[in-house]
């Protein structure tokens, strides 16, 4: 193969292998939104949460960031719990159905900027055996940190997939996103599922977050990038649909990565911007096709 | 004379879905037609296509001789063409004479005149005593008046009614029905849809009958009514 | 002849807001909190008429506080006899923006309109960043202060608050004003009413882009210095101005000056004693206010008054 081709190829693997860790913050935000249409613009900052989490357990045990995932979901489903219960349920007033973006905006910058005063505004990084190791495949270069952090993410959204289709919460869910007093009217606690479900979203941000940390790095405001990125993937998808997210997830890998590459300048972020508002305003049922608009 | 509304072949696809094919009728100035049909006929679509909420697949809609397809609802109200929403939709955190003035505005510029029009159909609609709660805090019937009043004060020369007597009980049905006749003795012609057949039948001077978004029959309640087909469209053939 | 409090209490703001520079003219740092505070309730008046009123609230204003800001900029930098009139035209390029941004996203309800507000006050900051023969980038772009004295630019900008509130008022009591709260509570109904709803967003959304850049046109002129990561700030602008309305009170006359009252000096009270601290404090008021004053000040005093009936206030 000629050099450009190889390029190409290992841009793709690269953007098909974050995007993989994309699926997993869309599905939480798409989900969240699905059942209890909240628009979660703390979402980022959740994921911010657990990378910090995640860097403390290395630091401090040293155990390897992709398996604190077994600490980093279950803690945020907690803290998604708490901000649920203890927050967003409290909305109320004329205007509650505009505030909800409001007050996740607000609950956001809270958790961003307590870490900010908690842990200073340095860069953290974590470095694992594997960090840097780069593997060679059919003589393309491939990072192994981001594999394992793939590989973890489809271990993560198969577990999601059983979840959703077998255990009878997930199917509760599943019938709650698709109609609500439908779902009531044959016998789910709607309320409760709206509560399980936002931890589940935090749950999965937490998890991201656990992977992103061999990967990215890490301060206390990066919470907006991230949740910037949700909502690229879940427009990109279709707000509420899961299939979407997945889609959506590896959608924008890819095309991140292959702009980064191929298209350098400081507009860059900004056709993302306009890819979101044109997406929304003329295809919200997400290039995928599918929405609960 | 010409009829006020004409309607002619009009369809309306969704999807793959035929929820309105072909229906074609008339309505004279003056008259009170009622729109009946089972569940699923196609009734609310074909409000939804008279009132600019929704545009046709194919057909016409001429009112006193020009079409109103393809004009945005309130370029339909302006026009004369004014709807009750089968959902009472009050504006909630107006008052009852705001919701109305809102109405009124759609002829009269200045508030002032816009209040007085609105205070006239509060009054008409027998709302006078709650004319300044906030209209989210009204019980359904009077929802339903305000929806009416509302309505009325853009000054229509034709007006659709969505299942106005929906919800309603014997006594408020009744009162509904009288007020019905009150609004039809000033001029106003009406498209009524309704599901309480004695209602529809006593009001109406001819019927409309829909079923899986066909024009079954048209014409006289009693004729309409002895119809076999319209029988077996609500009870549906003794076999297959 | 017995005067309603309400009046009286107005009358005696006013009179405050007219003097204030007169008795303060010694203390630079209290008219600088005072102007900014007239700014901001310039920035909060002109939302509240599109998100307040006419309920569309935008998540993005920064975007119309920019363009005006560095259109103010590029422009009449060295600003002389064309500062006012450079004020009126960065608000007119504002309003221009904003109605292509309108005819794009007003198809979209709610938050959903909120966020791609942001995303375009988001591109507009990049556009910014980036197109640095015209704007400079992020390295800024100074101006040459003019409208010598902070008394001076106290008045003007007061001015410019009477004209936006005037408008705004008269807008209120007349059509406009049911027809924006018609459409704010149902959209549908609004359309079924003869409300040419697209044609009345668009003119909140007009009025309200061009009152916010004239805003932003007067900050590059206040401060002298402007860059894109502050004029088009979500956190600092957009949210500011959102923040300040709800505080104050949505769809009311006077709530947003009131918000912005309470919000810069608080903002100051936080900078002052919090350090790092400060956007924490922020965050944390704008969970406690949206959760326990979703009103607004003036919405509370509202209920607590005497029961006057103000259109949509229900």
């Amino acid at each position: 193969m000629e050099i450009g081709t190889y390029v190409f190829l290992q841009t793709l693997i690269s953007g098909v292998l974050v995007g993989g860790i994309y699926c997993l913050i869309g599905i939480g935000l798409t989900v969240i939104f699905g059942v209890m249409r909240i628009i979660n613009a703390c979402h980022g900052d959740l994921i911010m949460v657990a990378m910090y989490l995640s860097y403390f357990l290395f630091r401090s045990a040293g155990i390897d960031p992709l398996l604190s995932v077994v600490v980093t979901a279950p803690a945020l489903f907690c803290l998604g719990w708490v901000l649920h219960r203890g927050f967003i349920t409290r909305l109320s007033g004329s205007y509650a159905e505009d505030n909800s973006l409001l007050l996740t905006f607000g609950l956001g910058l809270v958790l961003a900027n307590t870490v900010l005063v908690l842990f200073t505004a340095d860069y953290r990084v974590v470095e694992t055996a594997y960090s840097r190791a780069v593997w060679r495949v059919a003589g393309l270069s491939v990072s192994a940190a981001y594999v394992f952090s793939f590989a973890m993410a489809i271990l993560v959204t198969a577990l999601l997939y059983l979840f959703f289709m077998k255990t009878d919460l997930g199917m509760a869910i599943r019938a709650t996103a698709q109609n609500r007093m439908a779902a009531g009217l044959a016998g789910v606690n709607v309320e409760r599922v709206g509560r399980i479900t936002y931890g589940l979203g935090a749950a999965l941000a937490g998890a991201a977050g656990a992977l992103f940390t061999p990967v990215f790095y890490l301060y206390p405001t990066v919470g907006s990038l991230f949740t910037v990125k949700a909502f690229e993937v879940v427009v990109l998808g279709g707000m509420g649909s899961i299939t979407g997210a997945i889609f959506g997830g590896l959608v924008l890998g890819v095309v991140e990565s292959l702009g980064a590459v191929y298209v350098s300048t400081g507009y860059k972020d900004a056709l993302g911007f306009v890819a979101f508002v044109l997406i929304l305003a003329f295809r919200p049922a997400g290039l995928a096709g599918r929405s609960r608009l | 004379m010409g009829a006020l509304l004409e309607i002619e072949g009009l369809t309306k696809h969704f999807g793959g879905v035929a929820a309105v094919s072909e229906v074609g009728f008339s309505v004279r100035e003056g008259e009170i037609v009622g729109l009946i049909g089972p569940n699923g006929a196609g009734k609310s679509t074909v409000f939804g296509l008279l009132t600019g909420f929704e545009t046709p697949t194919a057909g016409s809609v001429r009112f006193r001789g020009s079409s109103l397809v393809g004009l945005k609802p309130h370029q339909i109200c302006r026009r004369g063409v004014a709807r009750t929403f089968q959902i009472v939709k009050p504006l909630h955190r107006l008052t009852v004479v705001e919701n109305v003035m809102v109405g009124a505005f759609c002829r009269h510029r200045d508030r002032r005149r816009a209040r007085a029009v609105a205070e006239e159909e509060v009054a008409f609609a027998e709302l006078g005593d709650r004319a300044h709660q906030p209209a989210g805090s009204l019980t359904l019937a009077n929802r339903k008046r305000l929806e009416l009043a509302r309505a009325l004060a853009t000054g229509p020369s034709l007006l659709l009614l969505d299942e106005v007597m929906a919800g309603l009980n014997p006594s408020e049905t009744e009162a509904a029905v009288e007020l019905l006749r009150r609004v039809h003795g000033r001029g106003i012609t009406l498209i009524v849809v309704e599901h309480v057949m004695r209602v529809i039948m006593s009001l109406s001077h001819r019927l409309v009958v829909l079923a899986q978004g066909q024009c079954l029959a048209v014409g006289d309640p009693a004729a309409v009514s002895a119809d076999p087909r319209v029988i077996a469209a609500y009870l549906g053939t003794p076999h297959a | 002849m017995v005067i309603p409090a309400r009046t009286a209490a107005l009358v005696a703001a006013c009179g405050v807001a007219a003097l204030f520079p007169l008795i303060f003219r010694h203390d630079g740092y209290v008219l600088n909190l005072a102007t900014l505070i007239l700014i901001y309730g310039i920035t909060g008046s002109s939302w509240n008429l599109l998100g307040g009123y006419a309920g569309q609230p935008s998540f993005g204003h920064a975007a119309f506080f920019g363009v005006g800001a560095y259109t103010f900029a590029v422009l009449f930098p060295s600003g002389g006899a064309w500062t006012v009139p450079g004020f009126a035209v960065g608000g007119l390029a504002a309003a221009l923006v904003a109605l292509p941004i309108g005819a794009v996203i007003f198809r979209l309800r709610g938050p959903y309109f909120a966020l791609s507000m942001l995303a375009f006050a988001e591109i507009l900051r990049l556009v910014a960043q980036n197109w640095t023969s015209v704007t400079k980038g992020a390295t800024g772009f100074m101006l040459t202060p003019t409208v010598e004295g902070k008394v001076a630019h106290y008045y003007l900008i007061l001015g410019v608050l009477a004209v936006l509130l005037g408008i705004t008022a008269a807008m209120a009591s007349a059509r406009p004003g049911f027809y924006f709260l018609a459409i704010r509570e149902d959209q549908d109904v609004a359309e079924a009413l003869g409300v040419n709803t697209v044609g009345y967003k668009m003119l909140a959304l007009a009025i309200s882009g061009l009152f916010t850049g004239v805003a932003g046109a007067i900050y590059a002129n206040y401060f002298a210095y402007i860059e894109p990561n502050v004029v088009f700030s979500t956190v600092e602008i957009s949210l500011a101005t959102y923040l300040i309305v709800v505080l104050g009170g949505m769809s009311t006359l006077f709530g947003p000056l009131v918000g912005s009252a309470v919000l810069t000096i608080m903002g100051e009270l936080f900078r002052v004693f919090a350090g790092t601290g400060n956007v924490l404090l922020y965050g944390i008021l704008i969970v406690l206010v949206v959760l326990f004053m979703p009103d607004g000040v003036v919405g509370m005093l509202r209920r607590l008054g005497p029961r006057r009936r103000r259109v949509g206030a229900a």
